[in-house]
Parts: structure tokens; C-alpha cells; sequence
């Protein structure tokens, strides 16, 4: 066993309640890395595509990396992966804190969770001693207050937990951890729930070793000055994610009102200069983080009364401007009520936002009256989705099942890709992001390729990526964006945080230091493209729509009539996305051929 | 970096000597903490000695509440505002305090620091001061805790700066960055005029570098 890796990943089956020690070998750790790369390959190999993805079948499956639980910067994250039952094809979410830490000093490299539970359960995990215990105790009780009772009744444990949403099956429900991070996107929350697995509480003792820990402890000493240096990083520290607002809003990025305006004053009240004014009370770092762009945050006044993790950029966004709502104490208070129910924030300001203009539009009806920046609408109809209450049970499914049901123009309306509602970043005012969002395997991630930097100029030597690229351009992006999509996807398998800008040379370094394989950039860029091409290929044979590479009509047809993406339209898409099949070695739908495949190795079955 | 507690013990100590020889404190004046990352339990110099001469057995280790841990002697009588800045960031593991003269002194006579170079532009813009509350009080220490959410560095009025870092040698640095700038705003304002750098120009700069 590599040094790194804490060599054992638990496969507990819920129906049977038997637990089995895997242990993974070399070649396939070199191969897949760990993380969501590791993950995809065990659920290409286990979970059929046709399987249900709220069915026993399906697979539910941690993972932690090499890197995760070391001092690298950034190491805090760990990920989660099932086949997703928003979407229907790969799903995949990744969560920063310490659970993932703790779960490796534990002495477990990752969880999988097959089969179902007849009753609720938990999962206590104390070092060697892991058992299913019964959850009729925390079974019905928020995402948060679950870990509240865990740590109660068990000491100091980490937890990740499903809140009510989760447990009801809700399709946009997430995983919570360590009191407010989330695991939010592709639903994976309601997978746990299909399982009966209520929360995983972990404790560990135990160290992690590492093949050069002073080798690795020098280097770090000498990347964190510059880290910390970099301007980016600033931004996130001074301010958080939320911090991006007001800059991307420049570029007329930022969505607002469900991507038809391009100006809004409210931004100013919803930014993240706002709330280091107003309710910040302490800045939060996931574990080994030199950044903390984590606020907790603070609103004593009812009705939006709370204290706990609060919004960060796509939040704010989501539930926010996408609303019209500019009262950030609101955005605040409606953050915890998703993090308690455990919804995905994005997911559920798309959903309100999708449902509040089908309703103008006469498309939709309703006995509620549906209206742009009204929280207390926002906030009555989060509950609803977190309970599948009335119209919260239309509103639970993502807009995508919404606009089937809704049909005729409102199906049009519906903003997603493959499923996955449209994150934050609005893809004509950067056309990297166009490109990005329609070729990602799980659906509009806003987080492999992260092109609206690369489209601001930022340049990445050690990924090729030498010349200054235009928002406005697309034919020029296929390159950069592959490369990007590939170091993100091995960044997923490390795991590290996308925020902690280590050149990635540096990061292949504190690998080899870390684990003593002696990978090379390239090779590890490798291990990227083939977890990228893999999970493709598992989305496309779960379903068509795996390679519907394709943006809602409203980016292409209705550019916005104000702002800093004025006009703007990414017309090239077509021409661009040919290309990009083209450099990945897919076919002309964008399949990967047999060539690709057998020269990443990887084995159709 | 600090991994272990020996090292986070010699850091503190070294900026002790960086910050009494690069002028910007007496023998008696600052004083400094440091944790590992995530503790809830701090490393701080002692009160009443001469700091340049420190040695790693003076330092006493401290709880968030300010309980003594370890060591002999009382801990610096500004601790407050040290594990309030704690408290209150898990970003941060290193905090510095010294007597700036020029970055003090600007303060005083009510001067703000304008953009003059690159980092006075980014990371100076918005320093924020700190109104006179008496040294080692609870309530300096609130002060202190309102405003540390989003910066590396704050000026005391009418007494001095804080600087605090993921690790030692960025808390240093903050402080050193600061005087730089103040030493400069207070020449070119003694020669007369002060240019400043074009707004536009720090558009294109922040552009370039934020997100
Ligand atoms: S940058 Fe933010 S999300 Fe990333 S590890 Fe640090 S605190 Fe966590
Ligand atoms: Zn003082």
C-alpha cells in the first residue's frame, strides 16, 4: 500500500448489514487516484445503468484521496458519488470540513454503501469499531440538529447527515457535514435516504502516513506564502466566495432574476462585502485550509432569526439575485432552512425561480401567488420542497422533471444541462462556460474547467495553458477547457480544494512526497482525462441524455438586454463542441471510440 | 509554517526579534501568539519582559478563555484581543502586535493610506482602524473582534498595529508591508504631493486579479 492512502475502504451492505474490508492495488491507485475518480470506477463496474438510482441497487460511495487529511492546504474536501437520481446518469458532489479527515484517521480510505436498510440507521465508526445502529432517535430531525444529537450521544464525531428532504427522497437533496458543509449538487441526499442511512458519525485516532514528511513539510512552507499572496486567494479569505460577486457582476455574470436582467443595485446588499459588514461573526476554514473562506454568520432579529454557516457565492446568488430578493439576512435565514432540510442551495433557487416565471407566464398554476423578491414566499416554498408539501412536491423533482410535467413551453423554459439546473455564472457573459457546462459529465458544473478565470486572464503554465483567452470567443476554447476539465477531475480524485491555487506542478510534487508513487504531472493529468472519459461513458450508457451536449434555448436565443454581457451570445457553441469531440477522441456525438478507451484502459463491459 | 509545537514556539520568538529589529516595536512594546492550526489552545509571549531577548521556556500557553496551560509566567495583558481574533478566525494561526511608528503615527494625524503602490492598492485599501480603547481591556478586545473579519491588519488608534496570518511569516509581513507604505505616503506628503496610481489603472489591476 502506497503511504498516503490509509489502505482500506469499508463496502457495508445496509439490506444484509454485512460489512467487508477492500483493499485496492497499486495499479489501480495509480490508475484512479482515490476520490470521485476511484468512485466512478466502482460504480461503472457495480451499478448497472439501467439500475434505479433510489433502488438498493444503486451504490452510495465516500471517498476520500491520497492527499485528503494531510497538512497539504486544501486537503479538508472529500466526495460523494452514486448514480444520481436527478439526473439519471453520473452524479457526483464534493464537501469540504473535516469529515473526511477524520474518516482517514479513522483508518478508512473510503465508504460504500450498497443495498437498503428495512429500518433507519446510522453509522458510528470509532476506529476499528463500525456499527449500524438503529436511528429511530434522529430520524425526523434537521441535517443539523442530527449532528447536534450524534456528537451528544457519541463524543466528539464528525458527521454527515441527510435532513428531512433526504429521508423523503426529494431529488435535489444533498449531504450535510460538519454542521452546514454541503455535498450539494445531483441529489445525492435522497440516494442516502432510499438507503434508510440516516448520518455517518466518525471518530479516528490514528495518523496518516506519509512517505517524505519533511521533504513535504518544507515544500509546504515554502507554497503557503505564496498562496496566501495570490489575489484570488485574498478575495476568498477578506470576503469568501461571495466575494466574486460584485467583479463577476462586471462581466454581467452574475444571474438575476432567472438570467432575463443584466442590472440590479441588490447586488450590493447581497455581496460579500455585505456580510463582513453585517452578520459575519467568524470566518471557518475546512481542515489544513490557509483561505477559511467558510463565514459563520449571525441574524438575531425574527423571522430570519439563526446562527450557522452562511451563504456563499452561489448561494447568495441562488437565492438571492436569481429571486430579486436582496434582503441578505433573508438569504441567510432561507441558506439554513436548505442546509437543515438539506437541499441544494443552487438547485433550489433554480427551482423557485423556474416556477415563479412559469406562473407570470400563466404557465403554471397554482393557488399561491408566485412573485420575484418575496423571502417569505422563498422561504414557505423551501419548506415545502424540504417536506414535499403541495406545489414543494412539483418543485422537488428540479426543473427539469418540472418542465415535463408542466410541458408545451414552460419544458423550454426549464434552464438545466443533462438534468442539472444552471449554476451561478452565466454562460453569455463567458463562453468558456458555455462550453464547459455542455460537455460536463454530470450536468452544468460550475466546477471542472472553472473557465470564467481562464476567460479573466488567468494563465496556467503547467497546464499548457500560456496565451490570454477572451469571454467572447469559443473556437479557441476547447483546449483550455479539457485541460482544465482533466486537472479538476484529478483534483476531485486527491482530493483537494479547487480555491487553493497550487500550480499544479507543485501539486504532482507534494503528491509524490506524499504517497512515494512516482507519478509525473503528466501522468496523474492522464489518471484526470481517463476518470473524465469514464464517467462520460457511464452517463451515456445510463441514458441518451448522457450525451445531449446542449444549452437551454434562453442562452442561446435571448441574450440580455443590459449589463456587462449585453448582447452577448454563444453562437460558436456548435462549431465549438465538434472541435472539443474532436481533441477528446469522442466520435461525432460525442461518444469516446474504442481508441480513446483502450488508451486510457479502460474496459467496456 | 508551524507543524509542530516546538516550531510554532520558535516563531513566535523570531517575530519578536523581526519586529523589535526592523524598528517597529521596543524591547518592552509588542507581543505576539501563534497556534497550530485548529488548536484551541495558543502559544503567547509573557507580559513585562524584554522581548527581544525571549527564549521558547518564557512563553506560556494559553487557553481561548485565557487559562494558562503551561508556563511560569503571566501571559501578555493584551491576550484578549489575541484569542478573540482566534475565536473569531480558523483561517488564522499567527497574531503579531507592535508600535508601527509611521503606520501609527499616519493614523494620528488622521491620514489614510491612498493607493500609491500595488499592494496599498489591493491589500491596503482598506485597513480599518480601531477606535482608543485603554491596552489589555476587554473592550479593546471587542473592538478588535468587530473589525478583524476580512483583513490582515488593523491600526490601534493612538497606540499601534495588529497583523495576523495563516502562519507566522505573513503576520510579519502584513505589518512590514504597512510601515513600507506609511513611510512612504509620509515622505512624498513631507515633499508636498503624493500621485496616486490612476483609478484606472487599479481597475485593470483588479480585474486582472480577482476571480
Ligand atoms: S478554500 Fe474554502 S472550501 Fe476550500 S478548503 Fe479552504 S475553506 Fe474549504
Ligand atoms: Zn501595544
Amino acid at each position: 500500500m502506497p503511504y498516503g492512502y490509509v489502505g482500506r475502504v469499508l463496502w457495508i451492505n445496509l439490506t444484509s448489514k454485512e460489512i467487508k474490508e477492500l483493499t485496492f492495488d497499486d495499479e489501480v491507485l495509480r490508475s484512479y487516484v482515490g476520490g470521485s475518480g476511484l468512485a466512478a470506477k466502482i460504480i461503472y463496474e457495480n451499478v448497472p445503468p439501467e439500475a434505479d438510482p433510489l433502488s438498493p441497487e444503486n451504490l452510495l460511495v465516500f471517498m476520500t484521496g491520497p492527499l485528503t487529511g494531510t497538512i497539504i492546504p486544501g486537503s479538508g474536501r472529500h466526495t460523494v458519488s452514486a448514480k444520481s437520481p436527478l439526473t439519471g446518469i453520473w452524479g457526483e458532489a464534493n464537501v469540504g470540513g473535516y469529515w473526511g479527515a477524520e474518516l482517514k484517521k479513522a483508518g478508512y480510505d473510503g465508504l460504500i454503501f450498497e443495498g437498503a436498510s428495512e429500518k433507519p440507521v446510522y453509522m458510528l465508526i470509532e476506529d476499528s469499531n463500525v456499527q449500524i445502529i438503529d436511528a429511530g432517535d434522529v430520524w425526523g430531525l434537521d441535517a443539523i440538529e442530527t449532528g447536534e444529537k450524534l456528537r451528544d450521544k457519541h463524543g466528539k464525531v464528525r458527521v454527515s447527515a441527510i435532513g428531512r428532504a433526504g429521508e423523503k427522497q426529494v431529488k435535489i437533496a444533498n449531504i450535510i457535514s460538519d454542521g452546514g458543509r454541503a455535498a450539494g449538487r445531483t441529489g445525492l441526499g435522497a440516494v442516502m435516504g432510499s438507503k434508510k442511512l440516516k448520518a455517518v458519525a466518525v471518530k479516528g485516532t490514528g495518523t496518516i502516513e506519509i512517505a517524505e514528511p519533511q521533504k513535504l513539510r518544507r515544500l509546504i512552507s515554502r507554497v503557503l506564502v505564496t498562496i496566501r499572496a495570490d489575489p484570488h486567494v485574498q478575495i476568498l479569505a477578506s470576503y469568501g466566495t461571495d466575494g466574486i460577486m460584485l467583479p463577476m457582476h462586471t462581466y454581467g455574470d452574475v444571474p438575476i432574476k432567472y438570467f432575463t436582467v443584466g442590472e440590479w443595485e441588490g447586488l450590493e446588499k447581497i455581496c460579500g462585502e455585505a456580510i463582513v459588514q453585517t452578520i459575519l461573526v467568524r470566518q471557518y476554514a475546512c481542515h489544513a485550509c490557509p483561505i477559511g473562506c467558510g463565514r459563520i454568520v449571525k441574524v438575531d432579529e425574527e423571522p430570519y432569526k439563526m446562527e450557522g454557516h452562511g451563504p456563499e457565492y452561489e448561494t447568495a446568488a441562488a437565492l438571492g439575485s436569481l429571486l430579486l430578493i436582496d434582503n441578505l439576512k433573508a438569504i441567510a435565514k432561507m441558506n439554513d432552512l436548505c442546509n437543515r432540510y438539506g437541499i441544494d442551495t443552487i438547485s433550489t433557487g433554480s427551482v423557485i425561480a423556474y416556477a415563479i416565471e412559469c406562473y407570470e407566464k400563466g404557465l403554471l398554476k397554482t393557488g399561491m401567488k408566485l412573485e420575484w423578491g418575496n423571502p417569505d414566499l422563498a422561504i414557505r416554498l423551501i419548506k415545502m420542497i424540504g417536506e414535499k408539501r403541495g406545489l414543494g412536491e412539483l418543485l422537488s423533482q428540479g426543473v427539469k422533471k418540472m418542465g415535463e410535467e408542466l410541458g408545451g413551453e414552460a419544458e423550454k423554459l426549464a434552464l438545466h444541462v443533462k438534468g442539472l439546473e444552471i449554476p451561478m455564472h452565466d454562460p453569455r457573459a463567458f463562453y468558456g462556460m458555455a462550453l464547459q457546462y455542455v460537455t460536463s459529465h454530470r450536468g452544468a458544473c460550475h466546477l471542472r474547467g472553472l473557465m470564467y478565470q481562464i476567460e479573466q486572464g488567468v494563465r496556467i503554465p503547467d497546464l499548457g495553458i500560456h496565451k490570454r483567452y477572451h469571454r467572447d470567443t469559443l473556437m479557441d476554447k476547447p483546449e483550455p477547457l479539457i485541460a482544465m476539465q482533466n486537472w479538476h477531475d484529478l483534483l476531485d480524485s486527491l482530493v483537494l480544494c479547487k480555491f487553493v491555487a497550487i500550480p499544479p506542478a507543485t501539486v504532482a510534487a507534494m503528491y509524490q512526497l506524499a504517497t512515494g508513487i512516482d507519478l509525473k504531472l503528466k501522468d496523474l493529468l492522464k489518471a484526470g482525462e481517463r476518470t473524465y472519459n469514464l464517467k462520460r461513458l457511464y452517463s451515456i450508457k445510463c441514458s441518451p441524455i448522457g450525451c445531449e451536449d446542449k444549452l437551454p434555448h434562453r442562452f442561446m436565443e435571448e441574450p440580455l438586454a443590459e449589463g456587462g454581457a449585453r448582447g452577448m451570445i454563444p453562437r460558436e457553441l456548435q462549431g465549438a463542441l465538434k472541435k472539443y469531440y474532436e481533441l477528446r477522441g469522442w466520435d461525432e456525438k460525442g461518444i469516446p471510440t474504442e481508441e480513446k478507451l483502450k488508451e486510457l484502459g479502460i474496459t467496456q463491459s | 509554517m508551524a507543524f509542530t509545537e516546538e516550531e510554532v514556539k520558535s516563531e513566535v520568538i523570531w517575530a519578536m526579534k523581526a519586529l523589535y529589529n526592523k524598528g517597529l516595536m521596543t524591547g518592552v512594546g509588542g507581543n505576539a501568539s501563534a497556534r497550530l492550526p485548529n488548536s484551541e489552545e495558543i502559544w503567547i509571549t509573557p507580559s513585562g519582559l524584554y522581548k527581544p531577548r525571549l527564549t521558547e521556556e518564557d512563553l506560556v500557553k494559553i487557553d481561548l478563555e485565557g487559562n494558562v496551560i503551561e508556563g511560569v509566567l503571566k501571559p501578555s495583558m493584551e491576550w484578549h484581543f489575541h484569542t478573540e481574533i482566534y475565536k473569531r478566525r480558523s483561517d488564522v494561526n499567527a497574531v503579531v502586535h507592535a508600535h508601527s511608528p509611521y503606520s501609527t503615527g499616519l493614523a494620528i494625524a488622521g491620514v489614510e493610506i491612498r493607493p500609491i503602490t500595488l499592494e496599498a492598492a489591493l491589500m491596503l485599501a482598506k485597513v480599518p482602524v480601531v477606535p482608543f480603547k485603554y491596552p489589555g481591556t476587554k473592550e479593546l478586545a471587542e473592538e478588535v473582534g468587530e473589525r478583524i473579519m476580512g483583513t490582515r491588519l488593523l491600526i490601534l488608534q493612538n497606540h499601534g498595529v495588529i497583523g495576523v496570518g495563516y502562519e507566522m511569516i505573513e503576520a510579519v509581513t502584513a505589518v512590514e508591508i504597512l510601515e513600507e507604505v506609511s513611510m512612504m505616503t509620509f515622505i512624498a506628503k513631507m515633499m508636498g504631493r503624493l500621485i496616486e496610481i490612476p483609478p484606472e489603472e487599479i481597475e485593470v489591476i483588479k480585474k486582472l486579479y480577482r476571480i
